[in-house]
C-alpha cells in the first residue's frame, strides 16, 4: 500500500531539530525523520519513548548466565564427574571465565536479534521502497501524515520555511 | 551545546567539509581502481600468506614434531604468536567500545579500521591452537556438545578451554558489533553503487532507511554492546593470561598476570593500529580525518598503558624478590642475566623505554617518529611473551634438564604467513569496504561545521588560525591533493 | 545556603567534636587495655578514611589528564575530600609508635624465621618509616601544588594554571602508581610476612579510587542539597555514578584475579592467606566483602534512571563505602587478631572518631575556598555539561 506524506528537507540538522520540535508541538503528526546519522536530541524532538532493548539485553543475559552455570554444574559434577588435579568437582571458581563469557555471548546476539526484529532490518535484494532520496547521504528528511486529523499544510509549509528547509514536497511512499 | 566548549578544545575535523563531500572521500577508494601501491601491498602479503600455507601444510602433514620444541620447552612459538595477536586483537573493541563509553569523539575516524584490525588479528591468533591440535578437522571437540563417547564432556576447570570460549566469543561480539556500526555505512554506499554493487550493498545493509526510529533503537543497541564489549575485552587476555598464572611455575604464576596482560594488550594493539593508520590515512588520502591529533591521542593511551606495564615489570620484580622463595628469585634473575637475557633486554627497551618518548610533544606529533616508535613496541610486545614464556620453561626445577630453544624454520613461516593473512585482510577491507564510519564521522563534522558557524558570536569560540599544525606534512606527493583541497575550501563556505 | 559557599553550622562542629573525642577516647583506652587489638582498629579506620582522601586526588588528577572538562563542578567537592589527607598523613605517621603490635616482622623473633630473615632488607623498622615518610609527602606534595593552581586560577582566571595542572597530574598518577603500590604493600601485606600477591598494590589503589568517588558523590549531593551546589546536574551524578559503578566492577575484577589464580594453583604459602579468612570466624564476613562491595551496587545501578536519582546513587554510595570498611577490616583483622573475630567496640570508636575528624577536615576545606571553580577554562562546559 502506498501513502502520500508531506517532507520537508534540510541539510542541517540543528534545522531539522528545530523543526521537528515545532513540527510536534503545533500537533502535526510525524511518520518519521530520515538523517544520514544518529542526530543528537532528536528523540525528544520526535517525543520517542526511551527503548526498551535494555530489558531484554538483561534478561539474555541472566539466561546465559544460568545457562553457563547449568551446563558446566552439569557436565562436570553431575553427568560425568572426573577428577581433574584434585579439584572439587563442582569447581565455581573456574567456572566462572566461561559463565562469563556465555553471559556476554547471549546478551549480545539476542539483543542485536531483538534489534533487527524490532527495527524490520533483514537482507534483501532490493533497495527499500520507503526509501528518500539522498537521506544516507547528505540531506535530512522530516516526514509529516496529511492524512492525520490534526493535519494542516500551511502550518507546516510555514514551520519548515522559518527553520530554513530547502524544499518541501509531497513524496508517495510505500507504508 | 557546541557554544559552551571550552576554549582548550580543538575542532576533531580539521577542515571543514560539507556532508556529501565527506560520503564521496570515504566511498572514494572504494570506487576507484586499486592504486599501484595497492596491488604490490596486495603481492607482498599474498605472497607471506602462500608462505603460512605451505609451512602450515607441511606441519598437519608431517606433526608437530617439526617445530623447535623439547622436553623442558614444551610451549614456545606457537602459543608466543597467539598471545601476540590476540593481544593485538584488544585496540578495535578498546576503542570502539571503551572509548565510546567515555564520549571520546576522536575515535570516529579510527574505530572502523581498528575493528576491523581486531577481527583480522583474532582470526590470525585462533590459528595457532588449532594448528597446534595437530588434527585441526577435530578442532569442534573442543566443544561441549552431548556426544556417543558416554557423554563425554570437555574440562571445564582448564583454562585452555576457557580459551576456547573467550576467543570464540570475542570473535563473534566484536563481529557483530563491527557490522551493526557498518549497517548504516553501507546503506550509504548501497544509493550510490549501480547494477550488481547495488544488489550486493542492498543485502548488506538490510534495508537501511535512515529512520529516525530505527537510529534511536540503534544506539540504544550500540551503546549496550559497547557496555558489553568492554568487560568482555578486558575478559579475553585475562583468560589468556591464566593460561599461565593459574600454573605453579615461577614467572608464571602472578596474581597481577590478568590486569597486567590486558594493559600489554591494549598497548601492544594501539601500537598496531597506529601503524596500519599511519599508512592508511597517507593511502587513503584521509589525512584530515584522521588528523595528528588523533595519532597523538593514541600515543597518550600507549604512554598510559606502557607505563602500566612498566609497572607490572616492577612489580614482578620486586615481588619475586619480596617472596624471599629461591625458585622465584632465580626465574626472574634468569630471564635478566640468563642465556636469554637479550630478549629481555630488547622487552625492557622496547616496552618500557622507547615509548617514554611520547612524552615530548615534537615526537607524538610527527608521523615517521610514531611509525619507527610503534614497530618498535610490536617488537618490544611480541619479546614479552616470549620471554615471559620461554624464559619461565627452559631452566626448570631441575638443571639437569635445562634446555634451550629455538624456531625453527616452519615455525618462522607459519609466523611471516599469519602476517600475510592478517595485511591481505586488511587491505581487501580497505578496498571494499567503507574504511572510516561515515555516519559518525559526519555527526563529529557537523560540531565542527557549526562551532565555525557561531563561534563568533561567543567568547569561547575557538580561532581558525588555533588548527593544529598539520599543514606541512599534507599534501606532499598527492598532485590531487591540492586542488582537493581548493574545492573543499571553496564549498565549505557555501556549506556554512 | 548560599550558592556557592557552604558553612558548617557550629553546633553540628561541636557535636563532631564532641562524638569524635569520646570515639577516640574509646580507642585510647583500648591502646591501654588491649594494644594489639586496638592497633589493629586504628591501623583499619587510619587506612580507611586516607584513601577516600586519596581516591578523591586520583579523581581530581584523572580529569585533569583526561581533559575531561565536565568534572570541573565538582572539582571543589573532591579537593575538599582531599583536603583530609594532612590529617590521613599524621595518622598514619603514628602507627609508626605501635608498629611492634602490628607487624610481626618488626619483632624479635623474626631473625630466626629464614623467610623473614630473606626479607629483612626491605622489612625492618627504619625502611619502614623511612619509606612512609617519603610516600606520605610525596602525596601531600603534589595535593597541595594542584590545590595551590587551583584556588590561584580563581584569583588570577590564568589558563596557564589549567595546563601546569594537567602535568602535575600527569606526574602524580606516574608517583602514585609506585608509591600507592608500595604503601600497600608495607602497611597492608606485609601484616602477614610471609605471604605475597603482585596484584595487592592495583587492588588497592582501585579500592581506593572507589572509596574517594563514594566519598565525593556523597559530599557533592549533600552540597547540592544544601543548596550550595545548584550547578551540580543530573548528568554530572550520573557521569560520576558510572565510574562508580565501573570502578567497584573493576574492583571485582581484581578481587576474582586474585583469589582465583590462588585457589587455582594451591600453592601452600598463598593459599595460606585465604584459610586465614576461612577460620576464627571471618568467613562470613570474607564473603561479605564481594557482595557489598561489587554484586550489590552493581545491580543496583544497573538500570540507567537509578544512575540519575540522587537519593538512590547516596544509598548505594552508603553500600559502597560499608563494603569498603570490610574490605579493609578483611585485609587486615585476621592477620592482626588471627583467634577472635568481631567488630567491638575499639573498632567503632575508631571508626567514629577517624569519621568526625575526616567530616570536619572536609568542612574545613570546603568552607576556606568558594565550590565553584569559575574561572576554570572548562567551567562553562562543565556547568552546561549534557551526556546521553
Amino acid at each position: 500500500m502506498s501513502a502520500r506524506v508531506f517532507v520537508g528537507w534540510f541539510d542541517d540538522e540543528h534545522a531539522l531539530l528545530r523543526a521537528t520540535t515545532a513540527a510536534r508541538e503545533d500537533g502535526l503528526a510525524i511518520v518519521d525523520v530520515f538523517t544520514p546519522f544518529a542526530v543528537h536530541g532528536i528523540d525528544e524532538a520526535m517525543g520517542l519513548r526511551r527503548s526498551r532493548l535494555p530489558i531484554i539485553c538483561f534478561c539474555a543475559g541472566a539466561t546465559g548466565l544460568a545457562f553457563g552455570i547449568f551446563l558446566q554444574v552439569y557436565a562436570s559434577a553431575v553427568s560425568w564427574p572426573l577428577n581433574v588435579g584434585g579439584k572439587p568437582f563442582n569447581s565455581m571458581p573456574a567456572f566462572l571465565p566461561v559463565i562469563f563469557e556465555l553471559t556476554v555471548l547471549c546478551a549480545a546476539l539476542i539483543t542485536v536479534a531483538a534489534l533487527l526484529i524490532r527495527t524490520r532490518l533483514f537482507p534483501r535484494i532490493r533497495a527499500p521502497k520507503n526509501l528518500l532520496a539522498r537521506v544516507t547521504d547528505d540531506r535530512f528528511a522530516l516526514v509529516l501524515s496529511p492524512a492525520s486529523d490534526t493535519w494542516n499544510e500551511k502550518k507546516a509549509v510555514a514551520i519548515c520555511d522559518r527553520e530554513g528547509a530547502l524544499s518541501t514536497t509531497y513524496e508517495e511512499v510505500e507504508s | 551545546m557546541a557554544e559552551h566548549l571550552s576554549s582548550l578544545r580543538q575542532p576533531l575535523v580539521t577542515e571543514e567539509r560539507s556532508l556529501h563531500q565527506i560520503t564521496n572521500e570515504i566511498c572514494a577508494p572504494m570506487e576507484r581502481r586499486p592504486t599501484p601501491l595497492w596491488w604490490a601491498g596486495l603481492a607482498l602479503a599474498v605472497s607471506a600468506l602462500v608462505l603460512g600455507i605451505y609451512c602450515v601444510t607441511y606441519q598437519i602433514k608431517t606433526g608437530v614434531g617439526v617445530w623447535g620444541l623439547n622436553k623442558t620447552v614444551g610451549w614456545a612459538f606457537d602459543i608466543t604468536n597467539f598471545v601476540f595477536w590476540v593481544g593485538i586483537g584488544h585496540a578495535g573493541t578498546l576503542i570502539s567500545a571503551i572509548l565510546f563509553l567515555f564520549r571520546q569523539k576522536w575515535r570516529t575516524s579510527i574505530n572502523r579500521a581498528a575493528e576491523a584490525m581486531t577481527l583480522f588479528a583474532v582470526m590470525c591468533a585462533a590459528l595457532f591452537p588449532i594448528i597446534h591440535m595437530g588434527r585441526p578437522w577435530l578442532g569442534f571437540w573442543m566443544l561441549p556438545y552431548p556426544n556417543s563417547r558416554g557423554t563425554l564432556w570437555v574440562n571445564f576447570r582448564s583454562p585452555l578451554l576457557w580459551d576456547v570460549f573467550a576467543i570464540s566469543t570475542y570473535f563473534i561480539v566484536s563481529a557483530v558489533f563491527w557490522y551493526i556500526g557498518l549497517i548504516p555505512d553501507l546503506a550509504t554506499v548501497r544509493d550510490r553503487s549501480k547494477g550488481l554493487g547495488k544488489k550486493i550493498f542492498s543485502l548488506m545493509s538490510f534495508g537501511w532507511t535512515g529512520s529516525s526510529r530505527t537510529w534511536s533503537r540503534y544506539e540504544s543497541v550500540y551503546g549496550l554492546l559497547a557496555g558489553l564489549a568492554t568487560p568482555l575485552v578486558v575478559s579475553v587476555h585475562t583468560i589468556v593470561s591464566m593460561d599461565f598464572a593459574t600454573s605453579v611455575i615461577p614467572g608464571w604464576h602472578a596474581t597481577i598476570f590478568p590486569p597486567y596482560f590486558v594493559a600489554g594488550a591494549v598497548f601492544s594493539g594501539f601500537a598496531m593500529v597506529l601503524t596500519l593508520m599511519i599508512v592508511a590515512r597517507k593511502v587513503l588520502n584521509i589525512q584530515h580525518l584522521i588528523t595528528i591529533r588523533h595519532l597523538e591521542n593514541m600515543t597518550k593511551v600507549i604512554l598510559v598503558t606502557g607505563g602500566i606495564v612498566g609497572l607490572a615489570y616492577s612489580t614482578e620484580l620486586f615481588v619475586a624478590w619480596y617472596s624471599g622463595n629461591l625458585y622465584e628469585r632465580f626465574a626472574f634473575r634468569n630471564r635478566a642475566f640468563g642465556p636469554y637475557s637479550w630478549a629481555y633486554w630488547t622487552m625492557v627497551a622496547c616496552n618500557v623505554g622507547f615509548p617514554q618518548l611520547f612524552w615530548f610533544k615534537k615526537i607524538r606529533t610527527t608521523p615517521a617518529l610514531i611509525f619507527i616508535l610503534s614497530i618498535i613496541i610490536n617488537i618490544g610486545m611480541w619479546f614479552e611473551r616470549f620471554v615471559i614464556i620461554v624464559t619461565s620453561l627452559h631452566r626448570d626445577f631441575l638443571p639437569s634438564s635445562w634446555a634451550m630453544y629455538k624456531p625453527t624454520f616452519i615455525e618462522v613461516g607459519t609466523f611471516i604467513g599469519t602476517f600475510g593473512l592478517f595485511f591481505t585482510l586488511f587491505l581487501l577491507f580497505a578496498k571494499f569496504l567503507p574504511a572510516v564510519s561515515i555516519g559518525e564521522v559526519k555527526s563529529v563534522n557537523s560540531f565542527a561545521r557549526h562551532r565555525g558557524h557561531g563561534g563568533s558570536s561567543h567568547s569561547t569560540g575557538h580561532a581558525e588560525g588555533e588548527e593544529p599544525s598539520h599543514e606541512e606534512e599534507e599534501g606532499e606527493g598527492q598532485p590531487g591533493y591540492a586542488t582537493a583541497r581548493v574545492k573543499a575550501g571553496a564549498e565549505g563556505e557555501v556549506a556554512v | 545556603m548560599k550558592r556557592g559557599t557552604f558553612v558548617l553550622p557550629g553546633s553540628t562542629r561541636t557535636a563532631l567534636l564532641v562524638i569524635g573525642t569520646v570515639g577516640f577516647g574509646t580507642l585510647g583506652v583500648g591502646l591501654a587495655l588491649s594494644p594489639a587489638r586496638a592497633w589493629s582498629a586504628y591501623l583499619i579506620n587510619a587506612f580507611y578514611f586516607l584513601a577516600m582522601a586519596m581516591g578523591a586526588l586520583t579523581l581530581i588528577a584523572l580529569l585533569y589528564v583526561a581533559k575531561a572538562g565536565w568534572g570541573v563542578v565538582i572539582k571543589r567537592v573532591a579537593e575538599g575530600v582531599a583536603g583530609y589527607l594532612p590529617w590521613a598523613a599524621g595518622s598514619m605517621l603514628l602507627v609508626l609508635a605501635g608498629v611492634h603490635h602490628l607487624y610481626s616482622w618488626s619483632g624479635a623473633h623474626g631473625h630466626d624465621d629464614p623467610i623473614l630473615k630473606a626479607k629483612s632488607a626491605y622489612l625492618n623498622v627504619p625502611g619502614f618509616a623511612g619509606r612512609m615518610v617519603v610516600i606520605l609527602a610525596l602525596w601531600l606534595l603534589f595535593a597541595g601544588a594542584l590545590r595551590r593552581r587551583s584556588l590561584a586560577q580563581d584569583a588570577d582566571g590564568k589558563v596557564t594554571h589549567t595546563t601546569s595542572s594537567v602535568a602535575i597530574s600527569a606526574g602524580f598518577l606516574i608517583v602514585f602508581a609506585l608509591s600507592g603500590s608500595v604503601a600497600s604493600f608495607d602497611w597492608i601485606m606485609s601484616l602477614g610476612p610471609h605471604w605475597q600477591s603482585t596484584i595487592f598494590g592495583w587492588y588497592n589503589l582501585t579500592g581506593m579510587l572507589v572509596a574517594g568517588l563514594a566519598a565525593v558523590l556523597v559530599f557533592a549531593i549533600g552540597l547540592k542539597r544544601l543548596g550550595a551546589l545548584p550547578e551540580l546536574n543530573v548528568c554530572h551524578i550520573h557521569d560520576l555514578t558510572k565510574l562508580l559503578f565501573g570502578m567497584t566492577t573493576f574492583w571485582a575484577y581484581l578481587w576474582v584475579s586474585q583469589y582465583l589464580l590462588i585457589w587455582y594453583a594451591n600453592i601452600p604459602e598463598e593459599t595460606a592467606y585465604y584459610l586465614d579468612r576461612f577460620d576464627g570466624g571471618y568467613k562470613m564476613l570474607f564473603w561479605i566483602v564481594p557482595i557489598v562491595g561489587w554484586l550489590v551496587p552493581f545491580l543496583l545501578l544497573l538500570p540507567r534512571a537509578a544512575k540519575r536519582s540522587e537519593s538512590h546513587v547516596l544509598r548505594v554510595c552508603a553500600v559502597v563505602l560499608v563494603g569498603r570498611w570490610i574490605d579493609v577490616y578483611v585485609m587486615v583483622a585476621p592477620q592482626t587478631m588471627p583467634e577472635h573475630a568481631g567488630i567491638g567496640l575499639f573498632e567503632a570508636g575508631g571508626f567514629v572518631g577517624f569519621a568526625c575528624l575526616f567530616v570536619l577536615a572536609v568542612s574545613g576545606a570546603l568552607m576556606r575556598t568558594p565550590l565553584l571553580a569559575k574561572r576554570d577554562p572548562y567551567w562553562v562546559e562543565s556547568v552546561h555539561h549534557h551526556g546521553t
